[in-house]
């Protein structure tokens, strides 16, 4: 039976540097990565929305026949003679713009607090809130838009005249864009954020929260071990290990917050500007599509105009929620399976 | 159990437990379990799987206190401070006592920033973080391996030195005790024998307890050797006594079963 | 037990299994979300043919027969009124309307997808014929001019075309304004900003609006439709409920709203304003009568615009109508007016239409649409119907010109 004695006993401070093989971590994982694409294009069920799409566009490239493609289209202007006394242009850089400036905010808002939300379901709550908490939240994501419009116009919106927006301009209307005119009726870009911000949240805590609680357990352990306290885990070990998914639950919501039109339609207060402030009607591209299609079938050259809008927001739609999914990876199949742990 | 002369019987030990037991729901896991640790030498703890040796060491930092459902009872005590006692804050004691894992668990980050982690929670930066993270390094004998380029990410070394990138963490940290879990159960021989000799080597400094199911690694290793049999404590003596001359059948029916 | 010590980690076993099972779990998810999207198409499909069998096919003895109709979400609730009665007389006929706009009425009309479409604005002729439609006007509304301005002390404001157009462009930008004192003598007008609201959706009510504005004011800029380019940061209101809820919401307010919308409205505490008769001379800023939208005044606008209209039109803006000029504008048909001043109608006045095929793919069932139209306008337009949603009948000169072109329908 063998002792001590055998043991190569290294040297004293720096030990040799004998070269130790690199494990082939990374190459696995690249080739686990290929394989699962080449399932996916195999698969015809994956096909089946990669056809949709691209019907979807080719209808729309159809349909528009890329009629206003000028230098003007991308302006950010819009003037739209309906019984042609004048010339019309259509800007489609305004409603990006104004989508930019509701999305934006609703986005950073319900980022925080859907990191909030999963944080606490992750790790401080014991189970029974825990799961109350994500019952709650899932239940916004099942609040049809409308309902979430009438209770903006009707509910949000007087209370948005009268208090909220006074207020807010009375402890930040030093900030750019919190200053100047208010919105009598209370509808304008803030209200749209707001309700976008409830909108968002259902799918960015979602996918927040199966990120967190993905982070293995070992690295949370770890991080306990070396004397963090729980807080200081959260913020160093999880946050960092789940980063990606975390991204992805962003882009995903900013998808949501471009895509939405009828809520948006509703409070907003559709006008056709770059808002002064934060508090003045304005319109996204999403909204604009939305209301003005009725007006489309009396005026052949506004629905051309709307279908290029379309084809637009389907453009930046794509490439958000292609990032989205690349960023969280797995986690977004938990979603589009509607599915998740527990 | 007999706490017969060792070479250290006059050392006071860094770490007793009295009567420690674990219980799940409708078990028990570990049974008035008593042992004490000396400072400054390798603990080898031993036992086929699920007698409860992760379960013990997990008590010994109140990292067991994590895996929901246990109820422990007895006493931990660390240089004769209870780290059960209502008052004691556990991060504090898991600063005093480090722990690795049986799989190495680099955090996805710089083998800089995985080594200054600890130290970075305590508030150093600039020049004092870089030479604890560096001399923790050294001291897990790791440093002249990855030479300079420590913002390299953690993930691109390989599983020995990864393990050894753990311990090197822990050591920043500045503990007293080293909790150690099967540390090379998932490597190969030759990068286990590189964590087994720095072990060796680190019982200078530290109090080393070291979980194993290589019964060779305990012999090779540890001064002492306590062996877990069903949750309770069979036999706890010079590694050389329990291996060569066991005073309980149950001691012997394993360590021979494993050589045989 | 030496067994279970050289057992392999149990660690690597929970990796492989969790590997496994993860992918098997999200295919099962797709699986079944497939599986219950097919079903679901599957029952769909099915339950839609069957009923279009049902509905279509004959059963027994009479044809059965559904008539749809998509469009004006005005004159939807009235014909949600007729149906049924029409269904207690001629049992084997079913009227099902959908409130979904009055571009939807036109696009599905001219695509053949419905048998009636329904608007708020005519169809111009010309894009009539090209899609073998004729317009079948079945009654007259008309447009309130509704404001928030507490503490007056008359019951109505006077205001004008051009008062509106100018609060609209923005010259006008005060409740206290000169123009508005001028038409409002004795009343003592508030200094508050006015906050113009417009429909956000595509709306007969915002043509009707617009046409009035275009009309009485030389300074309207952007001509007149559904949709218009409103003046930057008016706030715009999803459909009438959305300009009754806004308008209640913001002092200041003034907006333009249907009057099927006159009870709620009222009901909100909101007040509407007595129009002004002028356009003999377009930019008259104060003409000589303000009328309110009386039945009467309503009425006799639609039959001095349309009786002496020639060639005989229906396809016309009823705006100012009566009035000389109006026509110039080239609302409508372009048929001539008379010369002679009518000093009373109300000026925001319209006509809801339906639009039909002249070229039915099924007579058989045209019969029934031609049927069920006529009915509409002659004995099916009793007064409490019409009353419920605030129109008023058509005047004798637009029935007969229905009788007429629906009498030209071929039918079998
Ligand atoms: N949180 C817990 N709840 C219930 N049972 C537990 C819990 N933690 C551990 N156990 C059980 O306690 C027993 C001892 O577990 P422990 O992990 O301490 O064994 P071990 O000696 O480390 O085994 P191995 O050599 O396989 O690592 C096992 O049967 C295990 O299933
Ligand atoms: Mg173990």
């Amino acid at each position: 039976m063998d002792r001590r004695e055998p043991i190569p006993r290294p040297a004293d401070g720096a030990s040799t540097p004998t070269p130790v093989p690199a494990l082939p971590n990374r190459r696995a994982a690249n080739g686990e990565g290929r394989s699962r694409l080449r399932g996916w294009l195999a698969s015809p069920v994956a096909l089946l929305p990669l056809g949709l799409v691209a019907l979807v566009a080719a209808v729309l490239l159809w349909e528009s026949r890329l009629a206003n493609l000028g230098p003007s289209f991308w302006g950010l202007n819009y003037f739209f003679d309906p019984s042609g006394g004048a010339p019309s242009v259509f800007g489609v850089s305004l409603f990006l713009v104004d989508s930019a400036i509701v999305a934006g905010p609703a986005l950073a808002l319900a980022s925080g607090l859907s990191l909030a939300i999963a944080i606490s379901t992750v790790v401080y709550l014991p189970p029974a809130p825990s799961r109350l908490l994500t019952l709650l939240t899932n239940l916004l994501a099942g609040i049809p838009s409308v309902v979430y419009g009438i209770w903006g116009y009707v509910v949000l919106a007087p209370y948005f005249g009268t208090t909220a927006q006074p207020t807010l301009r009375g402890f930040l209307g030093w900030l750019p864009g919190f200053g100047g005119p208010l919105s009598a009726g209370g509808v304008g870009s803030l209200l749209a954020i707001f309700i976008l911000t409830i909108m968002v949240i259902p799918i960015t805590a979602a996918v927040m929260r199966e990120s967190l609680r993905n982070v293995p357990n070992d690295l949370v352990e770890a991080g306990l071990a070396l004397g963090a306290t729980p807080w200081e885990v959260v913020r160093r070990v999880r946050l960092r290990a789940a980063r990606r998914g975390l991204w992805g639950a962003v882009f995903l919501g900013l998808g949501r917050a471009i895509g939405e039109s009828v809520a948006v339609a509703m409070v907003i207060g559709a006008s056709i500007q770059i808002p002064p402030n934060l508090y003045t009607p304005s319109t996204t591209l999403a909204s604009f599509i939305f209301y003005q299609l009725d007006s489309a079938f009396f005026y052949p050259n506004l629905l051309t105009a709307l279908t290029e809008f379309a084809l637009v927001l389907l453009a930046v739609a794509l490439v958000v929620n292609l990032l989205g999914q690349r960023a969280s990876g797995a986690d977004a199949t938990v979603i589009v399976t509607g599915g998740g742990r527990g | 159990m007999s706490d017969d002369g060792g070479r250290d019987v006059e050392a006071p030990p860094i770490i007793s437990v009295r009567e420690l037991t674990v219980r799940a729901r409708d078990r028990v896991i570990l049974e008035r379990v008593t042992l004490d640790i000396p400072d400054r030498d390798v603990t080898g703890i031993i036992g086929p799987s699920g007698c409860g040796k992760t379960t013990l060491i997990r008590t010994m930092n109140r990292m067991a206190e994590r895996s929901g459902g246990l109820a422990i009872s007895g006493s931990v005590r660390y240089r004769g401070q209870e780290i059960y006692a209502p008052e004691v804050n556990p991060v504090l004691v898991r600063q005093k006592i480090g722990m690795v894992f049986q799989r190495p668990v680099v955090f996805p980050m710089s083998i800089f920033d995985n080594v200054a982690f600890g130290p970075r929670l305590n508030g150093l930066d600039g020049d004092e973080l870089e030479a604890i993270v560096l001399r923790s390094l050294e001291r897990a004998g790791l440093l002249g391996e990855v030479g300079s380029d420590l913002d390299r990410p953690a993930l691109e070394l390989s599983g020995g030195q990864q393990q050894r990138l753990c311990i090197a963490r822990a050591l920043a940290v500045e503990p007293r005790v080293l909790l150690l879990d099967e540390p090379t159960a998932s490597l190969d021989p030759i990068a286990a024998q590189r964590v087994e000799a720095l072990l060796f080597e680190l019982r200078r400094e530290y109090a080393v307890v070291l979980v194993t199911h290589n019964l060779q690694q305990a012999a090779r290793v540890a001064t002492r050797t306590a062996f877990l049999y069903q949750g309770r404590l069979i036999e706890y003596d010079e590694t050389k006594r329990l291996f060569e001359t066991p005073r309980e059948k149950l001691t012997e029916n394993y360590v021979t079963g494993r050589f045989g | 037990m030496s067994q279970a010590a050289s057992a392999p980690p149990p660690a690597n076993e929970t990796l492989i299994g969790g590997t496994t099972r993860r992918p098997r779990k999200s295919t099962v998810g797709v699986g079944l979300a497939v599986g219950l999207a097919v079903v679901l198409l599957a029952v769909g499909l099915g339950g839609g043919y069957a009923l279009g069998k049902s509905l279509g096919g004959s059963s027994g003895g009479t044809t059965q027969y559904t008539l749809t109709e998509t469009g004006s979400t005005l004159i939807y609730p009235y014909l949600n009124l007729l149906g049924p009665n029409f269904t207690k007389i001629y049992p084997n006929v079913v009227i099902s309307p959908a409130g979904t706009g009055s571009g939807t009425g036109i696009s599905s009309a001219e695509q053949g997808l419905v048998d009636i479409g329904g608007t708020d604005a005519y169809l111009l002729p010309n894009v009539a014929a090209q899609y073998n439609l004729i317009n079948v006007p079945i009654a007259i509304s008309s447009q309130l001019i509704f404001y928030n301005v507490p503490g007056l002390s008359v019951p109505h404001l006077n205001l004008n075309g051009t008062v509106l157009a100018m609060i609209w462009s923005g010259v006008i930008t005060n409740w206290n304004d000169p123009l508005i004192q001028a038409a409002n003598p004795g009343v003592s007008l508030p200094n508050l900003p006015i906050v113009p609201l417009h429909r956000s959706d595509g709306s007969g009510d915002t043509f009707m609006f617009t046409s009035l504005c275009f009309l009485s004011w030389k300074g309207w800029t952007g001509g007149y439709g559904t949709t218009y380019s409103w003046k930057a940061g008016q706030p715009g209101y999803q459909g009438n409920a959305g300009m009754v809820t806004g308008l209640t919401n913001t002092r200041g307010g003034i907006a333009y709203i249907g009057i099927s919308y006159l009870s709620s409205a009222l009901a909100a505490g909101l007040q509407y304003a007595a129009l002004g008769d002028q356009a003999a001379n377009v930019n008259g800023t104060n003409p000589a009568n303000y009328i309110l939208p009386t039945p009467t005044n309503i009425s006799e606008d639609a039959n001095l615009a349309l009786e002496n209209l020639q060639p005989p039109s229906v396809a016309i803006s009823l705006i100012l109508g009566g009035v000389p000029g109006a026509t110039n504008l080239q609302l409508g048909a372009g048929g001539t007016m008379p010369t002679a001043q009518y000093p009373t109608p109300y000026p925001d006045v319209n006509l809801e239409y339906t639009l039909i095929s002249t070229h039915p793919s099924n007579p058989a069932r045209q019969t029934w649409v031609v049927t069920f139209l006529e009915w509409a306008i002659s004995s099916g337009a009793t007064a409490p119907r019409l009353s419920t949603v605030n129109f008023l009948p058509l005047t004798p000169a637009v029935v007969g010109y229905d009788m007429q072109a629906l009498a030209s329908v071929p039918i079998g």
